[in-house]
């Protein structure tokens, strides 16, 4: 089987009518399926499992959480109209499981005809009431369990995954705080910071200790040298009185 | 004019020289091009007259309602384009859902007010009044919903199933007991919601019952 997400049921239900004998349903249902270089992207699922695994996949590549309708094909009706699909890994930062991203697969080589056959495929299921619609907190619901059991790896950039557990009024796993580890790590290289910060200090401090010690003997010497030259020069005024006498 | 605003920084109400330079300051920079005495009759010799946005005083907060009022009902060729060229598709962001979403953060009454005139020139329109409620389908709405419930209550009635689904997506959005009641009142759901809208009504009823 395989999944294809739709924009939104009120595009396929056919209540927008072409006003002329022998239409098929609207045209503006074709806009839902925008092909990339003639290829359409769907999920394979063999299981249940596999079902709520690609849901997941397809939602969280999403910019928000939001209900989620989709179509299941049976790859035979495919098949009868000679489109073919091939493996083609999906795109999904979050997903931690890489089999999940091997269940995508691309139709290729669409052409108009084709497209056309995928849409009345579409519509058929969506007036025939064969599509499904996932509410937002069942959405969530999934996000969250595939999170649990490690398919999906906590993002709390990923508005899905923080809408997901707001919906639900769950605790955010430990990923939203910041590890330990990490909080150490940093508290590490602050200190270790401070610690250059006292060394250079304390280098600084025993340089100006240095000079002040240095100054200090400058000032001794010429202290001492002042008091040298007043010694001498008494002592020279003394023998001159004396010498004057004799 | 009697009444004047802020002038050099400083409120002045009377004997205005032309010196004077009027201005209005938005977040205390003045880098507002659109000025109200352009659209408006409050302006002063033709001088562009600004306001400071955190302002309390009474006449200062009339004067922004409608200053703000006035820009997005001049913007408002602009905003139809935008919402009518955007696609919408379940879960994700488009120009127009930024738009509205920049209006309400900007100044939300004059939004409530600006929106409540524009929903209903449009209300028979269902190409843009889907559009209008797939713009409200966010939880950041939920405080105006008193404000807006109408509309959605009015949009369960409209045969078109777009419109119908988009306004059962605000109400999933909102999530409130006025939802649920909404929901409880509605008698005609088109047959290809019914699933989806008897999950939500389940839903509903567990969380606010």
């Amino acid at each position: 089987m395989l999944i294809r997400g739709l924009a939104s049921v009120g595009r396929w239900d056919g209540s927008t009518f072409i006003q002329r004998e022998g239409a098929h349903f609207s045209g503006d249902a074709i806009a839902d399926l925008r092909t990339q270089k003639n290829t359409l992207s769907v999920w394979y699922m063999s299981s249940s499992l596999e079902e709520k695994d690609a849901i997941v996949a397809m939602c969280l590549n999403r910019s928000s959480l939001d209900k989620f309708v989709y179509v299941t094909i049976d790859e035979d009706e495919f098949d009868r109209a000679s489109i073919s699909y091939e493996k083609a890994l999906g795109k999904s930062d979050d997903v931690a499981k890489r089999e999940i991203l091997e269940q995508h697969r691309d139709l290729t080589n669409l052409d108009y005809v084709q497209l056309g056959i995928i849409a009345r495929i579409i519509h058929e299921k969506v007036t025939s009431k064969k599509s499904q619609t996932l509410t937002k907190k069942q959405v969530a619901e999934l996000v969250v369990n595939a999170i649990a059991e490690s398919k999906v790896q906590y993002n709390n950039k990923n508005a899905v995954i923080v809408e997901s557990y707001n919906i639900l009024k769950k605790e955010k796993p430990f990923a939203d705080c910041v590890p330990v580890e990490e909080i150490l790590r940093e508290k590490d290289e602050k200190i270790s910071v401070l610690e250059k910060t006292v060394h250079q200090l304390n280098e600084e401090n025993i340089k100006s200790a240095d000079r002040i010690h240095d100054l200090e003997l400058i000032e001794n010497k010429i202290y001492n040298s002042n008091i040298f030259v007043c010694l001498k020069f008494f002592f020279n005024s003394l023998f001159a009185n004396r010498r004057n006498r004799k | 004019m009697t009444t004047l605003y802020r002038v050099n920084g400083s409120l002045k109400n009377e004997n205005l020289t032309s010196a004077d330079s009027i201005i209005l300051v938005e977040n205390s920079n003045t880098t507002s091009p659109t000025t109200v005495a352009e659209n408006r009759n409050y302006s002063f010799e033709n001088r562009p007259v600004f306001i400071q946005k955190d302002s309390t005083d009474s006449n200062d907060i009339n004067m922004l309602f409608e200053y703000y009022l006035e820009r997005f009902k001049e913007n408002e060729t602009n905003f139809i384009y935008v919402l009518t060229h955007s696609y919408f598709e379940d879960g994700m962001d488009n120009p127009a859902i930024d738009m509205l979403n920049s209006y309400f953060e900007l100044s939300p009454y004059p939004s409530i007010s600006w929106f409540s005139t524009f929903f209903n020139t449009h209300l028979k329109e269902p190409n843009i009044s889907y559009r209008l409620l797939r713009c409200l389908c966010n939880y950041k709405y939920r405080k105006f919903s008193k404000n807006l419930i109408s509309f959605v209550r009015g949009a369960l009635n409209d045969k078109s199933v777009e419109v119908q689904e988009a306004a059962f997506m605000v109400l999933e959005s909102w999530r409130t007991k006025e939802c649920l009641d909404v929901i409880e009142s509605t008698q005609c759901i088109n047959p290809l919601l019914e699933d989806y809208v008897k999950i939500l009504r389940a839903e509903l009823e567990q969380e606010l019952c």
